[in-house]
C-alpha cells in the first residue's frame, strides 16, 4: 500500500500550500502588525489616546477571532471569487487564511507592544521624538524579537489553516491528503502528506526561532 | 532659566478613586547654569514636578517657563523643539535595548532629522566625554547600571540642551557609582554652564552636587534656600527627618558587623513612629542603628540594620513590635 505514492501530486501539492502560507503569512502580518499598532498606540495613557479608534479595532479583531476557521472558509470562499477571480485554488484560499490569522497576529502585536518598556517611550518622547518616530523606531524595533516568535506562532498555525482550506478546494497537502489518502484508501500518500506538513511545521519553527533569537538583545 | 508660577496639578479620579492632588501652588525659579535639588518622600509630587518642566505633563493650573518660552502654551511641534533643548535622564535609564550604545547616543540627533556626519561626530565625542568611547558597540544589556547611566547623559546632552532634569538618576546605583555620576554632572554643569534640576530622596545626592534645594511634602514645597541653609537649620519634620537619616549613616559604620544583626524595613507611613522609638535607644548607646544607602526603598520606606547584644536589639525590637499598626519585618 506504500507502493503507490504518487510523487507528481505531492510535490505540486506540496508547492501549493507553500504558496498558500507564504502569500498568507505575508498578507498577514501586512494587515495584523498595523492593527496591534493601532490597538496599542490609542488605548487609554497611551501615545494616540484615541478610544473610538481603539474600540473599533479591538471589536472588528474579536469578531474575526470569534468566527470558526471553518466558517470563515465558507464564508469567504466567494468572496475571493471578487477579490482575485476565482473561489478555487491555493490563491482563493489565502483569503479566508489571512482573514482569519491577521486579527490573531494582530493581538500578538499588541502583546508584544505592550511588553515595551514605557520608561523607554517616555525618553523618547522627552527627546522631542514625533509619535510616527516612536512607533517606527521605539516601539517596533524594541519588539522585533517578540515579534518575529508571534509570526513565527502565527505561520505554524496558518500551514494547519491551509490543510483545512484545502479540503474545501484550496488545494496543497490537505486537499491531497483528503482526497488521493483518505478517499482512495491510499495510507501511502496519506502519511506522505502529513509527514510533510510537520516538517513545513518544523522548518518554519526552526527559521522563527534563529531569527528571533539573533534580533532579541536583552 | 525654568520658571513656575502657581503651578497646581490634579489627577482625575480613575475607576472610583479620588482624584490625587499631585501639586499645589508650586512657585519655583531655578536660574542658569545653577544646579538646583528637589528631595522629598516618595509619592511627594516630585516626578510630576520634573514632568511638566519638558511638558510631559501639563499642569492643572498655573505656567511653566524655561528660557522664557511658556511650555504649556507651545503648539505640538514647538515643543519637540522645545524638548529638543531640555535633556533628561531617569532612574532606570530608559536605554534602548535594541541599539548599541552608540545608536543610543545618536538616536535624539537622528529624531532631530540631523546630517549622518553631524550626528558621527557629535556621538564620538560626547561617548569620550562620558568616557565609554571603548563601549560604543556594545548593547545596554552588556553594560554596569553606572555604565548606562552614562550613556543616558550622553544621549539627553546629544541636541546641546540648556537644561538637564535629572528623575532619581543615581537612586538605581552603588554608592561609589553614585558619586562617580554626581562627579560627571557637576563637571558637565561647570564646562557648558548647563542648568540641572534633580530630583533624589537621598539627601548626600543633593549636599553632593546641588547650590540649592526645595524640599516637597504633600504636593508643595515646605522649605527651600541654600543646601548648607537648609540642612544646617532645618526647620520642617520632613527636613528634620533627612538630616537625622543622613548623621546615622554618618556616625555608624556600614555594614554592621555582628551575629547580632538584625534587619527590617519600614514603609514611609511608619516612619515617624520609627524614628521615635529608634532615637533614644540609640541615644543610649546601647544599640548601633544604620540605615543602608542601598536599601533606601524607591517607595520612600527604609531598612535599618540594628547591631548590639542579643537582649538590647530583642528589647528595641519588642518596642517596635508594640506600636501600633506598625508590621516590622525582621529578617535575623
Ligand atoms: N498619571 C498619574 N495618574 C494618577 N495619579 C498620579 C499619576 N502620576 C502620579 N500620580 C500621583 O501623584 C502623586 C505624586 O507622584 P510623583 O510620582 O510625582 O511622586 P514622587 O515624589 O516622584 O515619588 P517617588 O519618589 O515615588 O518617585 C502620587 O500620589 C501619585 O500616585
Ligand atoms: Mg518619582
Amino acid at each position: 500500500m506504500f507502493n503507490e505514492i504518487d510523487w507528481a501530486t505531492i510535490w505540486q501539492a506540496t508547492g501549493e500550500t507553500a504558496y498558500m502560507v507564504g502569500i498568507s503569512t505575508f498578507f498577514t502580518a501586512l494587515f495584523g502588525v498595523p492593527l496591534g499598532i493601532l490597538l496599542v498606540v490609542t488605548d487609554t495613557g497611551q501615545i494616540w489616546e484615541k478610544h473610538w479608534v481603539q474600540k473599533a479595532v479591538a471589536t472588528v479583531v474579536n469578531i474575526f477571532r470569534a468566527v470558526p476557521f471553518i466558517i470563515l472558509v465558507l464564508f469567504l470562499f466567494p468572496l475571493a471569487k471578487f477579490l482575485v477571480g476565482t473561489s478555487l485554488g491555493p490563491t482563493a484560499a489565502t483569503i479566508p487564511l489571512i482573514a482569519g490569522a491577521a486579527p490573531f497576529y494582530a493581538r500578538i502585536v499588541e502583546t508584544a507592544l505592550r511588553e515595551v518598556d514605557k520608561g523607554v517611550v517616555e525618553a523618547a518622547r522627552s527627546m522631542g521624538s514625533t509619535r510616527f518616530q516612536v512607533v517606527v523606531n521605539v516601539l517596533l524595533p524594541e519588539a522585533t524579537s517578540a515579534l518575529i516568535s508571534g509570526l513565527t506562532v502565527t505561520c505554524v498555525t496558518l500551514i494547519s489553516f491551509s490543510a483545512m482550506a484545502g479540503v474545501v478546494g484550496g488545494g496543497g497537502l490537505g486537499d491531497a491528503a483528503f482526497r488521493f489518502g483518505f478517499q482512495s484508501f491510499n495510507d501511502g500518500m496519506l502519511v506522505t502528506c502529513g509527514v510533510l506538513l510537520v516538517m513545513m511545521v518544523q522548518l518554519v519553527q526552526w527559521i522563527g526561532d534563529w531569527f528571533s533569537r539573533q534580533l532579541d538583545k536583552r | 532659566m525654568i520658571e513656575l508660577k502657581g503651578i497646581s496639578k490634579t489627577f482625575p479620579s480613575q475607576k472610583g478613586n479620588q482624584p490625587v492632588k499631585a501639586l499645589q501652588n508650586v512657585d519655583l525659579h531655578v536660574a542658569q547654569g545653577e544646579i538646583f535639588g528637589i528631595i522629598g518622600r516618595s509619592g511627594a509630587g516630585k516626578s510630576t514636578l520634573l514632568r511638566l518642566v519638558n511638558g510631559l505633563e501639563t499642569p492643572t493650573n498655573g505656567t511653566v517657563r524655561v528660557d522664557g518660552q511658556e511650555i504649556s502654551q507651545l503648539a505640538e511641534k514647538e515643543l519637540r523643539y522645545a524638548r529638543q533643548k531640555i535633556g533628561m535622564i531617569f532612574q532606570h535609564f530608559n536605554l534602548l535595548q535594541s541599539r548599541t550604545v552608540w545608536k543610543n547616543v545618536a538616536f535624539p540627533l537622528e529624531m532631530a532629522k540631523k546630517p549622518k556626519e553631524t550626528i558621527r561626530r557629535k556621538v564620538d565625542a560626547l561617548l569620550e566625554q562620558v568616557g565609554l568611547s571603548d563601549r560604543a558597540q556594545a548593547y545596554p544589556s552588556q553594560l554596569s547600571g553606572g555604565q548606562k547611566q552614562r550613556v543616558g547623559i550622553a544621549r539627553a546632552l546629544a541636541n546641546d540642551p540648556k537644561v538637564l532634569l535629572c528623575d532619581e538618576a543615581t537612586s538605581a546605583l552603588d554608592p561609589e557609582t553614585t558619586s562617580s555620576i554626581l562627579d560627571l554632572l557637576r563637571e558637565i554643569n561647570r564646562e557648558t554652564g548647563i542648568t540641572l534640576l534633580l530630583i533624589t530622596h537621598e539627601m548626600s545626592v543633593v549636599q553632593a552636587i546641588c547650590h540649592r534645594v526645595a524640599v516637597m511634602e504633600g504636593g508643595q514645597i515646605v522649605e527651600r534656600g541654600e543646601v548648607k541653609s537648609v540642612f544646617g537649620n532645618p526647620k520642617h519634620s520632613v527636613t528634620k527627618q533627612f538630616v537625622q537619616q543622613t548623621e546615622w549613616m554618618q556616625s555608624s559604620d556600614f555594614p554592621v558587623q555582628s551575629t547580632e544583626k538584625t534587619r527590617f524595613h519600614c514603609s514611609p507611613d511608619e516612619m515617624q513612629d520609627v524614628w521615635a522609638k529608634i532615637g533614644p535607644a540609640v541615644q543610649s548607646g546601647r544599640v548601633k542603628v544604620s540605615v543602608s544607602e542601598r536599601e533606601l526603598k524607591a517607595d520612600g520606606g527604609m531598612t535599618f540594620l540594628i547591631d548590639g547584644k542579643r537582649e538590647d536589639v530583642e528589647q528595641l525590637l519588642d518596642s517596635l513590635h508594640e506600636e501600633a499598626d506598625l508590621e516590622v519585618n525582621v529578617h535575623v
